[in-house]
């Protein structure tokens, strides 16, 4: 029987990730991320494990370069690849919010001509100012978001919100939120419709996993 | 000036070349398919490859706009490069064939064009190959483009492929039972091409009270496999449409299996994909190891309208490179000559020449005046297994395989290549 290949996000969802796929026998998992090998066959447990950017999940997964993937529900809907999400997993959970310096997040902001938007999520930034009438500059950056009112790059920005410390140290105020979001797992479309069988017996077991905890939660 | 021109070899985004061995693949699969579709009595269409933007639109409508590639005649009319063949048959059929007896059965071997990232062998440009069966509405139109859609594949050397195929009327039932206004369809339609299951049940949330039709719509996901699953689809819903899709599914499967070909297919009623023209069954096809489907197709009973008198019909578009991957590792080898001969003998002897190649021999002949020696290389080089050097009378004097003899051209030209 060939591998399931699963395309696991670096970053902090891969603690919680890899724990579940040791509790579904991968003994290996856990290693992966102070081993810095990104790509591992576990034969035992039926798994080729690669190790990859959180953005980049989805675009294994819909290319069936990985069968199937756990990734945050914020970076999904940002890249809005082709591929099946049939489970939430109930970690990694968080808000994609608007935030301001306090002195802009005190003013009618949306009543300014533009407003400069720093974010790692253009095209969720985008949409939401756009639907609403909002004239945005959207700067597109890598990283370190919250930096950028306070360097003068931008007015606003939009990113998670894990526990708004982040936001806070940095004198900005959440003024609203996009979306929430949690990790879930997604299935390449093609593997989903040939392995059914294998990959049905994934879900199944993950979603016993879920309920198991629910009960002790 | 000169600095801002690309290098000459320059390609733009999304189109490629195919030479030598890639081009023989790709003309020789269609050349199978030309046979075969022919075979069963399907006659070639060949609609322009780009026509007014409206026309197109009116048929392929909303769902394949972004991807349209559009371009400003002088006269500042927008045309369009086709982005599907089925809606350029729709309109020839609705505009130009209405009196004509049915069914109409067409095939199209055809680039076309979508303004997407290339994926999988799918380029911006990419080869598609159909067949479109118009004026039957019944379940056996539906098994003969199916029918058809596996021996094209199983032509193409594919052994492990399958079908999945689905109804659009039990979705359409559900939700109409479960009074979902247009927007909510499209939410719930939206998670269910995700099978994003919790998604769905909160979409569903304020519905929850409707009981039966509620549950229905969340057990859809979970409608894929085999002819059995048609009898949980069936416990579903009672609606008429429900009813009439599965129905017209078990038929399908009647015919199907009774030709032996049930094994490639699966049921899958848990998604809504496909154009947005389909009106009953749509499929697709996967390959194993292949991340994207090979070919999509169903049926469109409505589409023709749009352009004319109302036809019923059916048809399936393979894409044929992403075919050609699944087919890694086919022999990707090019057509090699039969037959060299050198410039002297193709001076001397043209219409044996000629006659050699009507039997069916492939004949190359000497345009460079090369030596005996450097012919030999050349055939050798080539894998060309028989070269001419010189001619007399009726006889011409042969070297195969290391043996030099003379043979008459009757000879030759009896026996097969």
């Amino acid at each position: 029987m060939s591998l399931l290949w699963v395309a696991l996000p670096k970053g902090r969802l891969f603690e919680p990730a890899a724990a579940l796929f040791s509790r579904l026998g991968s003994r290996v998992v856990g290693g992966l991320a102070t081993s810095r090998q990104l790509l591992h066959e576990d034969r035992e447990a039926g798994f080729g494990f690669v190790l990859v950017k959180p953005m980049d999940v989805p675009i294994y997964v819909e290319y069936g370069a990985a069968d199937l993937g756990i990734v945050g529900q914020d970076a999904l809907r940002e890249l809005g690849r082709d591929v099946y999400e049939p489970l939430r997993l109930g970690f990694g959970r968080c808000r994609l919010v608007v935030a301001a310096p306090a002195s802009l997040a005190a003013e009618d902001w949306s009543r300014r001509p533009t407003l400069r938007v720093a974010t790692r999520y253009p095209r969720l930034a985008r949409q939401h100012f756009l639907a609403r009438g909002l004239s945005v500059e959207i700067v597109a950056l890598a990283g370190s978001v919250e930096l950028a009112p306070r360097a003068g790059l931008a007015d606003l920005i939009v990113d998670v919100a894990d526990s708004g410390h982040t936001l806070a140290a940095n004198g900005l105020r959440e003024i609203e939120t996009i979306l929430t979001s949690q990790a879930c797992l997604i299935v390449n479309r093609a593997s989903h419709k040939v392995r059914l069988a294998e990959i049905n017996s994934v879900l199944r077991r993950i979603q016993d996993l879920l309920d198991a905890n629910a009960m002790t939660d | 000036m000169a600095a801002h021109r690309p290098f000459v070899g320059a390609l733009p985004y999304g189109v490629r070349d195919l030479f030598l061995e890639e081009a023989a693949r790709l003309t020789s699969l269609e050349d199978t398919w030309r046979r075969l579709f022919q075979a069963w009595g399907y006659s070639p269409i060949v609609p322009p490859t780009y026509e007014h933007y409206e026309v197109l639109l009116l048929g392929s409508g909303v769902e394949l706009e972004e991807q349209v590639f559009r371009v400003l005649d002088r006269e500042g009319s927008i045309l369009a490069l086709r982005s599907d063949l089925t809606t350029q048959v729709a309109r020839i059929v609705g505009t130009k064939l209405h009196n004509h007896p049915l069914p109409l059965r067409f095939y199209y071997l055809a680039n076309v064009f979508r303004y997407e990232e290339p994926q999988a062998g799918r380029q911006r440009e990419f080869r598609q190959a159909g067949v479109e069966l118009i004026g039957a509405p019944g379940p056996e139109a539906d098994a003969e483009v199916l029918s058809l859609t596996i021996e094209a594949l199983r032509r193409a050397g594919l052994r492990e492929f399958q079908l999945n195929v689905g109804h659009l009327g039990l979705f359409h039932a559900l939700a109409s039972e479960a009074g979902l206004g247009p927007s909510e369809a499209e939410a719930v339609r939206a998670c269910l091409n995700r099978k994003d299951v919790p998604g769905l049940a909160e979409v569903l949330g304020r519905q929850a009270e409707n009981g039966a039709p509620y549950r229905a719509l969340l057990t859809l996901p979970e409608l894929c496999g085999g002819p059995e699953i048609l009898d949980r689809a069936a416990s579903l819903s009672s609606h008429p449409s429900a009813r009439a899709s599965i129905q017209r599914l078990r038929a399908i499967h009647q015919v199907l299996a009774s030709r032996d070909l049930a094994g490639h297919v699966i049921f899958d009623l848990g998604e809504t994909r496909g154009m947005g023209y389909y009106t009953g069954i749509a499929f697709e096809g996967f390959a194993p190891g292949l991340g994207f489907p090979i070919c999509s197709g169903g049926r469109y009973d409505e589409l023709i309208s749009r352009y004319g008198p109302s036809r019923p019909a059916v048809g399936v578009a393979l894409v044929t490179e992403r075919v050609l991957l699944a087919m890694d590792g086919a022999d990707a080898s090019l057509a090699r000559p039969d037959l060299l001969v050198t410039a002297p003998v193709a001076r001397s002897c043209w219409r044996e020449i000629e006659r050699l190649r009507e039997s069916g021999w492939r004949v190359e002949a000497d345009v460079l005046d090369m030596s005996e020696e450097d012919l030999c290389r050349i055939a050798a080089a080539r894998g060309i297994p028989c070269l001419a050097l010189s001619a007399e009378g009726d006889r011409v004097r042969l070297l195969e395989q290391g043996v030099e003899q003379w043979v008459p051209w009757q000879v030759l030209m009896e026996g097969r290549p």
